[in-house]
């Protein structure tokens, strides 16, 4: 079975593209582009890894990872938390993901990143 | 603060790795900017060759209308292009119909896809203006700028953005962009020069201003101002040291220089054609090399066979001194940009054979060949300075206009650079020519402020002990009377 991916991310561009780099590693990527549709998303099917954005509209990206852990069927479900500002992750927060991707990033850091978590 | 080596990926354009301290970083964006003609493509195609020949991928995508076939098949004539790289690692795309067909958006999906898929170490986007007139805004076309940062971001290539001067938003690029490369055109007088020039690079502490640049058969060679490059260079200069002299083994001109130049001086040689200056170079090398040091001889009109077959005739052994690698022989046609191209031949020589001393011979071709000549004293003075933090102690030629008559010396920037100033003359008397030397200067050390006689024959340059001759050849108007003046 292949590992799926849901990208969240508001920057179409970018969600685009870390879609296309993972799909050449052999994942399976869906985007969704705020919190709330990622989370209808993890609603419709079961997936390895969240790879999320924090400030988005409507529902950001914490938001989302907190309403993920507060559901027995989503609790388990790892995420790694891209975002820009790596120090406005709280160490609360940050317990309840399993990376924190420093923004800009290259494909080397986001596969080790992903690796990490996969493992 | 500047990326480290790990991060950057050379160019492998002589020169331009050396402006770009070490390369371009990987991972960013830069636009090469140029009218038509000033050599964008080929700059962007040697890299692209170049990353190839390491062994990575470099993709060229052209949104101009035109086919691919007619730029290839003009690079296909340059030493760098290698055709079997084409398509393996070297991949040209035209995307200029998605441009037209899908606009902006359609071209940045493809991007995207170029950037995750290909595997390239290198993105050229030749015709970024095409872009921008798709742009309905210059909002829409920074935003466009921008994701293409994020393709190169996150694809880990270096892109390189290639477009003419005439874009609307030169502001808009620049902002987004890590750094921003100019390729121009100057007339100087009849010359044209091209130039290149770093307007901005983040990461980079890059040398700033023109640099010469050239189209040749290998491609584009870029020279760096030689006096931007010794800035680089923080170690200490060293002073001249009267305690230690560097004679020149002509035992009575040595007596006039009160033993010598101090070591770590700048010695002048001025005189007309055929007073003897070279010569009286090789003597100063010879002289080292016998005391066990090595030398280097720097010359632009005589060839190195023609001073070997030089000092054979006259007895002074440098053939066996080059054969034993004492002395170093390095000439260099006058081209364009001499200069530079000499100063960092010669400093990685010095550096490479811990040489100390050095002969220049002929510093005035370099005037004639500089693309501005403002710039000679500084570049010289620079030159002068990197070669004291070698620890070496110099001796140039000059050449002055006057065979008889007053002698004129070079520019005043030159001879008030040099710590020591050695002068060579011909004067004329009954219809037979003489030759006359003397120290017209010498900083903090005593010297003999006397012309003496001197004759170049077997062993080479011989001055006579008295100055009895030379003060009857030059008579009491103090330079060249003895015209009028009969000999005993």
């Amino acid at each position: 079975m292949s590992r799926s991916i849901l990208i969240v991310d508001d920057e179409y561009g970018l969600a685009d593209m870390l879609s296309m780099l993972l799909e050449t590693r052999g994942f399976e990527c869906t985007v969704a582009i705020d919190g709330a549709l990622g989370l209808a998303q993890l609603e419709k099917k079961r997936f390895s890894l969240v790879l999320t954005d924090v400030m988005m509209p409507r529902m950001d990206g914490l938001e989302m990872v907190r309403r993920m852990r507060a559901l027995d069927h989503l609790a388990d479900v790892p995420v790694i938390v891209m975002t820009a500002v790596p120090s406005g992750v709280s160490p609360h927060e940050r317990a309840l993901v399993q990376g924190v991707l420093a923004k800009p990033f290259g494909q080397a850091e986001l596969a080790r990143a992903i690796e990490l978590v996969l493992a | 603060m500047t990326a480290p080596a790990s991060q950057r990926a050379e160019t492998g354009i002589p020169g331009l790795d050396t402006v770009l301290e070490g390369g371009l970083i990987r991972g960013s964006v830069y636009l090469i900017r140029g009218a038509p003609g000033s050599g964008k493509t080929i700059l962007a195609n040697q890299i692209g060759f170049h990353t190839a020949a390491l062994g990575g991928r470099a993709t060229y995508v052209t949104l101009l209308a035109e086919a691919n076939d007619q730029m290839i098949a003009h690079l296909s004539r340059l030493r760098f292009f290698r055709p079997e790289l084409v398509g393996s690692k070297v991949s040209y795309l035209s995307l200029f119909k998605i441009l037209e067909e899908r606009g902006l958006a359609g071209l940045l999906q493809t991007m995207r896809e170029i950037g995750a898929t290909r595997g390239a170490q290198l993105i050229v986007v030749d015709g970024l203006v095409a872009a921008e007139d798709f742009a309905k805004s210059p909002q829409q076309f920074k935003a466009f700028v921008h994701d293409l940062h994020m393709v190169a971001t996150m694809s880990g290539a270096t892109v390189l953005l290639l477009t003419t001067q005439r874009s609307l938003n030169l502001d808009t690029e620049q902002t987004v962009v890590d750094g921003v490369i100019d390729l121009t055109e100057d007339m100087y007088e009849m010359r044209a020069l091209r130039y290149l020039r770093v307007r901005k690079m983040r990461g980079t502490n890059a040398l700033r201003g023109k640099h010469l640049l050239s189209i040749t058969d290998e491609g584009i060679v870029v020279r760096p101002r030689i006096e931007k490059q010794c800035e680089r260079d923080q170690r200490e200069v060293l002073a001249p040291d009267p305690h230690r002299r560097k004679r020149f083994g002509i035992p009575q001109l040595d007596r006039m220089l009160g033993g010598g130049p101090p070591e770590l001086s700048t010695t002048m040689i001025a005189g007309p054609t055929g007073s003897g200056k070279t010569i009286l170079g090789l003597h100063y090398l010879l002289e080292g090399a016998r005391g066990g040091e090595r030398g280097l001889f720097i010359g632009f009109h005589e060839t190195p066979p023609e001073l070997l077959a030089k000092s054979d005739r006259l007895g002074l052994g440098l053939r066996g001194a080059v054969n034993e690698g004492a002395i170093h022989l390095m000439w260099q046609r006058p081209v364009e940009g001499l200069l530079d191209l000499v100063a960092e031949q010669l400093l990685a020589l010095v550096h490479a054979h811990h040489i100390t001393r050095v002969c220049v011979d002929g510093v005035h071709t370099f005037s004639r060949t500089i693309d501005y000549p403002e710039r000679l004293p500084e570049a010289v003075a620079a030159i002068k300075q990197q070669l004291l933090r070698e620890g070496v102690t110099l001796v140039y030629t000059y050449e002055t206009p006057q065979v008889h008559g007053q002698l004129q010396l070079p520019p005043q920037d030159l001879p008030a650079s040099a710590h020591n100033i050695i002068v060579q003359r011909h004067c004329e008397v009954r219809a037979r020519t003489h030759h006359v030397i003397s120290v017209l200067k010498m900083r903090d050390s005593g010297h003999d402020p006397r012309a003496y006689e001197f004759r170049i024959d077997e062993g080479g340059l011989h001055v006579d002990n008295t100055y009895d001759s030379a003060a009857e050849l030059l008579g009491p108007a103090g330079h060249d009377g003895a015209a009028r003046k009969t000999r005993r």
